[in-house]
């Protein structure tokens, strides 16, 4: 079976802390890998390594069967991966209708066009109020994006990062900070999502986990100790011990 | 822009344009020779606008290009090619290649480091122009002819070059304005807001950055050809790290990343030094003070401070 992402081995320090240890990692389109783990496990440190902004010390990285290892951020896009961020990464005083017609932009490829003025190309704006309907901020989209509550700031981040259709998502913590409704609504959108992509999911909301993770993998330490389907897990001394016993659904 | 900016911006090139009719009616040559300059340095801040504004990047080394363009007029004079559309494409293709070769590295850094490594490379230039002897070195290269445009057109009269040196002054602020609005400018703007998104959307930021600053580098260039024209003098001096610091200046002053921000700046910065050294000789002072007052309370320079006004008077 070809996978969309594969990591082989991949490590990163910083100084003496070993963020990232051997990390193995397969993902196909289809799929959704839930990432787990207590806080300092290197969750965001390997979604970085994956991305690009950081480059790991050993291993290889695969996206779309092509050796992505050494190459920056920007070409692993064009590979067809796609992120959010755990800390939201917007363009603040940008609208929202700005804010992802920049993510359009990148895909539909015209930036070197100098004179004519922007956001005026209609399959642009088609696009942009596609994204924007998906997510639910049609409403908003000439709000500058700082002035968002900060449940629309993860979806606009989502829109921004759906825009190139990625077959690669690596979303960092998305349902953070959301409320209940807007958590199920993130829920469907996901489970919508994977239809076309590999998605990874680091994720601390137990609830989107097991609804939506295909496969669970828990991390300590940097390095992975258990990875199952979310009831394997769930029932798995280690990653209880590790983790679930603290927040987990069970505790509650 | 609105109704009345246009209006504003009509009345402005009208008075422009009956400048050196009235100039030579009042007897007062002078003061076309201060709008001209005045429009030079406009020129020169527009582009230092484009990466200082526009692209966060704020260069100590911009005055540089000035003095390329400057001494593509004074190097070919001194050989007797006065062609100046010859001139015109070394100044335009050095200062562009310069930017591209220096771009390529200053571009990798950030922050104080770039400021740094701009103003490196600009004295590295100085020094290099001070150290060769054939053309004037310290002393600077007097040029004896104005380039030769052809078409009719006559540089040595004042006139003529006034006319220029505007339709060159509108020309660019044009192209300010669509470059900022295009699909290249909403790259680059957004790279100033939030670099690390724009790489993770799929853009080579470096390389948008880079075509940044040698389009930035070429209009300055082009300024530089102007004053190099203009005084027939041309020395190291006008490359000097100092004259980079003034274009920040003028560029802060008027009003970063807006398009009639730099010459504002440099109508503040030209008033200011040929009206300020009748009353006093310390006139660099005073140019400081209002300097740190625009820094503390006008972040949007005089013209933001103008739209504010404008806006509370509406409302």
């Amino acid at each position: 079976m070809s996978h969309a992402l594969e990591a082989r081995g991949i490590s990163r320090s910083f100084g003496g802390i070993h963020a990232v240890v051997d990390v193995d990692l397969r993902l196909a389109k289809g799929e959704i890998r839930a990432v787990i783990g207590p806080n300092g496990a290197g969750k965001t440190t390997l979604v970085g390594l994956l991305a690009g902004s950081l480059k790991a010390d050993n291993g290889e990285i695969h996206l779309a069967q092509r050796n992505a290892t050494r190459l920056p951020v920007h070409e692993r896009v064009k590979l067809g991966l796609g992120r959010t961020f755990q800390i939201t990464s917007l363009f603040g005083t940008l609208s929202v209708f700005e804010n992802i017609a920049i993510a359009v932009q990148s895909y539909q490829g015209h930036s070197f066009r100098f004179w004519r003025p922007a956001n005026r190309k209609s399959a642009l704006i088609e696009r942009v109020h596609e994204l924007a309907r998906d997510m639910g901020l049609e409403q908003d989209l000439h709000t500058p994006a700082e002035t968002l509550s900060h449940g629309k700031h993860r979806l606009l981040e989502l829109a921004m990062a759906l825009a190139a259709y990625p077959s690669i998502l690596l979303l960092d913590e998305p349902a953070a900070g959301l409320g209940i409704e807007e958590t199920q609504n993130l829920i469907a959108i996901l489970d919508h999502l994977k239809q076309d992509a590999a998605i990874l999911l680091v994720e601390h909301d137990m609830d989107v986990v097991f609804s939506v993770a295909d496969e669970v993998t828990v991390m300590v330490d940097g390095a992975i100790i258990a990875t199952g389907s979310p009831d394997d897990i769930r029932s798995n001394q280690r990653a209880q011990q590790a983790y679930l016993g603290e927040s987990g659904p069970d505790h509650a | 822009m609105t109704k009345r900016g246009w209006w504003f911006a009509g009345v402005m090139v009208l008075g422009a344009l009956l400048l050196p009719f009235w100039a030579e009616y009042a007897r007062e040559p002078f003061v076309l020779d201060v709008i001209i300059r005045l429009m030079i340095l406009a020129i020169a801040a527009s582009s230092l606008n484009l990466i200082l504004g526009y692209s966060g990047m704020v260069s100590l080394g911009h005055a540089v290009f000035i003095g390329i363009g400057a001494y593509a007029v004074g190097i070919p004079a001194y050989y007797d090619l006065n062609n100046g559309w010859l001139q015109l494409a070394v100044a335009l293709g050095v200062s562009g290649l310069f930017g591209l070769l220096t771009g390529l590295i200053c571009l990798r850094t950030r922050g104080a480091y770039f400021i740094m490594i701009t103003l490196a490379f600009a004295q590295m230039m100085y020094f290099i122009f001070v150290s060769i002897e054939e053309y004037g070195g310290d002393d600077g290269l007097v040029i004896y002819a104005r380039s030769e445009m052809g078409l009719g057109v006559d540089l040595n009269d004042n006139n003529q070059l006034y006319f220029l040196v505007l339709i060159c002054l509108l020309a660019v602020m044009i192209l300010v304005h669509r470059l900022t609005r295009s699909d290249f400018g909403q790259v680059i703007k957004s790279i100033k807001i939030n670099e690390v998104r724009m790489q993770a959307l799929g853009y080579s930021t470096f390389r948008y950055r880079l075509v940044c600053y040698v389009i930035s580098a070429m209009i300055c260039g082009l300024a530089g050809w102007l004053l190099g024209n203009f005084t027939g003098f041309i020395s190291p001096e006008m490359m000097d790290w100092t004259r980079s610091g003034e274009l920040i200046a003028m560029v802060l002053l008027g009003g970063a990343a807006t398009v009639v921000g730099p010459l504002l700046g440099a109508s503040i910065f030209i008033g200011v030094e040929t009206l300020l050294p009748e009353v006093t000789l310390y006139w660099h002072l005073y140019l400081g003070i209002l300097l740190i007052i625009v820094a503390k309370f006008g972040r949007g320079g005089l013209l933001g401070w103008w739209t504010q006004w404008l806006r509370g008077t509406r409302s």
